[in-house]
């Protein structure tokens, strides 16, 4: 029989590189290919009918032709272009890292559904909060001056990933002694796995306070959905922010680059936000 | 590349080098050169090195030039108070071939990616806060690249200025965008999303 000289996939576009004139290669992810790089011909023109749907993040319909090396876009046309998160830096700059962190930790051409999924479900959480998000910034301030629910989101996406790639971090049991973890203050150690109880406290990288292990649990083991809408303290978000990069830098041997631009918006919000009230007992 | 003469052989490793060049178009431009006329190749040879040596950035705007400041921002009859942003000096000449445009100009050389780790202190952000702080600047143009990156870049600048407004007072700022919309000669069927919701909320009034 031969074979088929295209097919037809969704695809969410997760990174582009300049190519010869007009050209660009285009990673994507897609559910049954997993991340693939295509060529996109004459999409940097401005008549390209193409360029609109290839845009970074884009979640599209696409057909593609098998080529020699690369496989080509040959159609496109975008199903949800998360149009409210590029009206916002923070939200676009949450866009970068979950693109990035994506295209570290999967290889090439494995499938990754589970992933896809996850991608496309924190795209579409990310666009909605930005969507509830004012954009005069001073506004938005007053509401979630530390952008609790998408830092929230970031965790949930880093936490879920590495269970998908096959790196789950052990919340509930200690990584070390697989004794319970009880609420009092705990570890935690990235070359483990995970939290450590008091007991295996020379293996402790960070101390891991009852609340951040607490939120960890409940974004491992809940769906999106289903987490609570807490309004979390400044240093109990950066906590679980650290616990979550070591555990990621470990993993990745690096820093990713996208954490800079986060820290930097981080700095300049901080420096003039005032102190929370705790609308929930966290 | 043994059997050929070692400058035949130097001159295609350098043509090899450039971007979208491969070993064969290398070879074909190299022979190209061999059978030209001596003066065509000189010229050639020369216009590099003029290039390489004459060519500067502008301290104003930090556009490329031979003369600083450039030709754009010496000109009396520009418009001072304007100041348009672009990413590469290539787009200062396709803004410059419209005849439409009469301010001045400020070159980013780049546009912010944090996929690629191009952060704020690698382009000319600084310079350009530094000239609207102490220019007579009443308007500023982005016209970033109406793509991810270059909004994102756009949504910088726009935090970076507001900042500055109140600094700035009782000069008034006015931060404005290049409109997206249709490509002429488009179809628009093929139109994506976001180009169409641009387009109908930036629709002209054709005053009918």
């Amino acid at each position: 029989m031969r074979q088929q000289r295209s097919y037809s996939t969704r695809a969410i576009v997760l990174k582009r590189i300049n190519l010869g004139e007009a050209d660009r290669i285009v990673t994507l992810l897609t559910p049954t290919h997993g991340k693939i790089q295509v060529v996109a011909k004459g999409v940097r023109r401005p008549t390209s009918k193409l360029a609109g749907h290839l845009e970074l993040l884009c979640h599209s319909q696409l057909q593609l032709a098998l080529g020699r090396d690369l496989d080509i876009v040959t159609q496109a046309e975008g199903r949800e272009s998360f149009l409210d998160l590029r009206m916002s830096q923070w939200h676009m700059t949450c866009g970068f890292y979950l693109a990035e962190l994506v295209d570290r930790f999967l290889e090439e051409q494995t499938q990754h559904s589970g992933v896809y999924f996850l991608m496309l479900e924190m795209l579409r959480a990310l666009d909605a909060d930005a969507a509830r998000s004012p954009q005069e910034e001073s506004i938005d301030q007053a509401n979630d001056p530390l952008h609790t629910l998408s830092q929230l989101l970031l965790r949930y996406f880093e936490i879920h990933l590495l269970s998908q790639v096959g790196y789950e971090p052990a919340f509930r049991a200690c990584a070390h002694c697989a004794a319970e973890l009880r609420p009092e203050p705990n570890g935690f150690s990235p070359s483990l796995g995970g939290a450590l109880c008091p007991r295996c406290s020379r293996f402790w990288s960070r101390p891991l306070s009852v609340k951040a292990l607490h939120v960890l649990r409940v974004l491992q083991r809940s769906e999106w959905q289903a987490v609570p809408h807490w309004r979390l303290s400044a240093s109990l978000l950066l906590e679980i922010e650290r616990v979550m990069h070591d555990l990621l830098r470990f993993h990745l041997e690096r820093d990713l680059k996208t954490w800079s631009f986060l820290e930097m918006l981080r700095l300049e919000r901080n420096l003039d936000s005032p102190a929370l009230p705790s609308a929930q007992n966290l | 590349m043994s059997e050929l003469a070692p400058p035949v052989a130097a001159l295609i490793e350098e043509f090899s080098k450039l971007p979208g060049i491969g070993i064969k178009t290398a070879q074909r431009l190299t022979f190209y050169v061999l059978r030209s006329p001596a003066d065509q190749a000189r010229r050639l040879a020369e216009a590099i090195l003029r290039v390489k040596e004459s060519i500067i950035y502008c301290s104003r705007c930090f556009n490329i030039t031979e003369h600083d400041p450039c030709s754009i921002c010496q000109d009396p009859q520009r418009d001072r108070q304007l100041v348009c942003v672009v990413e590469e000096p290539l787009d200062v000449l396709a803004l410059e071939r419209t005849g439409a445009y009469k301010g001045l100009y400020h070159v980013l050389h780049g546009a912010l990616s944090p996929l690629e780790g191009i952060g704020p202190d690698n382009l000319r952000i600084k310079e350009l806060l530094e000239r609207v702080r102490h220019e007579e600047i009443h308007e500023i143009v982005l016209a970033t690249n109406p793509n991810f990156e270059g909004e994102y870049t756009a949504n910088y600048l726009v935090s970076r200025l507001r900042e500055l407004k109140s600094e700035l007072a009782p000069r008034q700022l006015k931060i404005t965008s290049l409109a997206r919309g249709l490509p002429i000669g488009g179809d628009l069927e093929y139109a994506d999303e976001g180009t169409l919701r641009r387009s109908i909320e930036g629709r002209l009034d054709l005053g009918a």
